[in-house]
């Protein structure tokens, strides 16, 4: 089979399954075609009827034995207050020696929702930027096996990882705005986005020595009719309608679902692509592409994940495998 | 020859050619590229990439020449049929020709941006201003 010209991941929905599940949709993933899969690390759900949030770790070690070849990354760990880059640099390093080469670690500025748990202060996101960009920097240090002494945003004290990978994991950087996207191209490997906004891609390209890859996540609610493809939307994923500025700010899963419901879900289908067949999913990877986009991720919102390999399997991977 | 109609405001928008202290070898106009292009209504298979500047958008044109969209590079890897006016970035941001190439300069490295578009005041495309490509 020729390459496919774009490439389609799986989303894998920490907050929406229970563990064991996202185990074997990381296996319906890869037999559905599936080359890449990202995986959400989250302490809370967004919305209290997700009701899922396991330890993503437990996770991946469970997913790198039942999977062969696919490349599975993190889509996004943070270090603010939950994870300290020793803790991400170890498991990291654990999860590359479980893959053999197939991980990838997603990194972001993090939420408060995942945070606000251990009593801190919810730092300005001048401060988590400065955090995550030294967290980076001490992360590859250690997963290459340097001995590491560092005081500043972090302390690392004489600390050498004795589980090393043949190589340190590559890592994404998640930015939706302008100071992140320079971030990621400054210091990342790859950017990670969630809207097809071209210009954050031109800035992680013209701020990057060689740019990577390029990934974005697509929401989608995929249903034998439409107004189950909308009512499933906003069952399971309805703080999409709540402004991107407030997904960060907000600390609980109630306040999430408070301001979802004083939304409402009229708008749910401009967030979640609601379909029944695969031309409104092809046109929305379309849009990422001609963004500049390289892979496009496709979550799909609920439980019915076997459509989602289904709809891959017999129309997205013909329909954007390259022909001669 | 060009009829100054809109007085001077307007004729340094359109890029036109003026003297004096205000001499225009430093608008910006006159350090842009051309970027490949690629009608709203062409398909995938239609563009072609501008092979000097591979890593520049392609400028989706509308009636009249006017930007209505940008397309990055790897929208080739899409079908050949996909449409065009599916995949590109609708609105993208834009300057105009009477911009002083420093001030230019100045905006693309705080915006950490290598290019920008440049159109008229009525959104014809003049070029790409492309960081690299200008040495004043």
């Amino acid at each position: 089979m020729i390459p496919s010209g774009v490439r389609l991941g799986w989303w894998l929905s920490s907050e929406e399954h229970d563990p064991r599940d996202l185990v074997r949709h990381a296996s319906l993933a890869e037999d559905a075609g599936f080359e890449t899969a990202l995986i959400s690390d989250h302490l809370r759900p967004w919305v209290p009827s997700q009701a899922n949030a396991a330890h993503v770790w437990t996770v991946l070690g469970a997913i790198a034995h039942v999977t062969d070849g696919m490349e599975v990354g993190i889509g996004v760990s943070a270090m603010v207050h939950r994870t300290s880059p020793i803790v991400l640099a170890h498991a990291a390093a654990t999860a590359c020696v479980m893959f053999e080469g197939r991980f990838f670690l997603g990194v972001g500025t993090g939420e408060r929702l995942n945070e606000q748990a251990f009593g801190e202060r919810w730092p300005t996101a001048g401060e988590r930027r400065r955090r995550l960009a030294e967290g980076i920097g001490l992360i590859r240090r250690l997963c290459s096996g340097d001995t590491v002494n560092h005081r500043g945003e972090w302390t690392v004290e004489q600390l050498r990882l004795a589980t090393l990978p043949a190589a340190p994991p590559r890592i994404f950087v998640a930015a939706s705005g302008r100071r992140s996207a320079a971030l990621a191209g400054e210091i990342g490997d790859g950017l990670i986005g969630v809207t097809p906004d071209g210009n954050i891609v031109d800035v992680f390209r013209s701020t990057s020595p060689s740019p990577g890859r390029v990934v974005g996540q697509l929401h989608v609610s995929l249903a034998a009719d439409l107004d189950t493809a909308r009512e499933s939307a906003w069952t399971w994923w309805p703080h999409a309608v709540v402004p991107p500025s407030l997904l960060g700010e907000l600390a609980r899963p109630e306040e999430f679902e408070a301001v979802a419901d004083a939304i409402g879900p009229a708008g749910i289908d401009k967030a979640v692509v609601c379909a029944t067949g695969a031309a409104p999913v092809i046109a929305a990877i379309d849009r990422f592409v001609g963004a500049g986009f390289d892979t496009v991720y496709l979550h799909q919102v609920g439980p019915d994940q076997a459509r989602l390999a289904a709809m891959a399997n017999g129309e997205l991977f013909p329909h954007f495998t390259r022909r001669p | 020859m060009y009829d100054l109609v809109g007085g001077r405001a307007a004729w340094t928008v359109l890029g036109l050619p003026t003297e004096g202290s205000v001499g225009d070898h430093r608008r910006i106009s006159q350090f842009v590229i051309q970027p490949a292009t690629a009608p709203v209504d062409a398909t995938i298979g239609d563009v072609r990439v501008d092979t000097a500047h591979p890593d520049c958008p392609v400028a989706v044109l509308g009636e009249s020449r006017v930007l209505v969209g940008a397309l990055q590079p790897t929208a080739l890897q899409l079908p050949a049929k996909s449409p065009v006016e599916r995949a590109m970035q609708p609105a993208p941001s834009t300057i105009r020709p009477d911009e002083r190439v420093e001030d230019v300069l100045d905006q693309l490295e705080k915006d950490h941006l290598d290019h920008v578009f440049v159109t008229t005041a009525s959104g014809e495309l003049v070029g790409l201003a492309v960081r690299d490509a200008i040495h004043v």
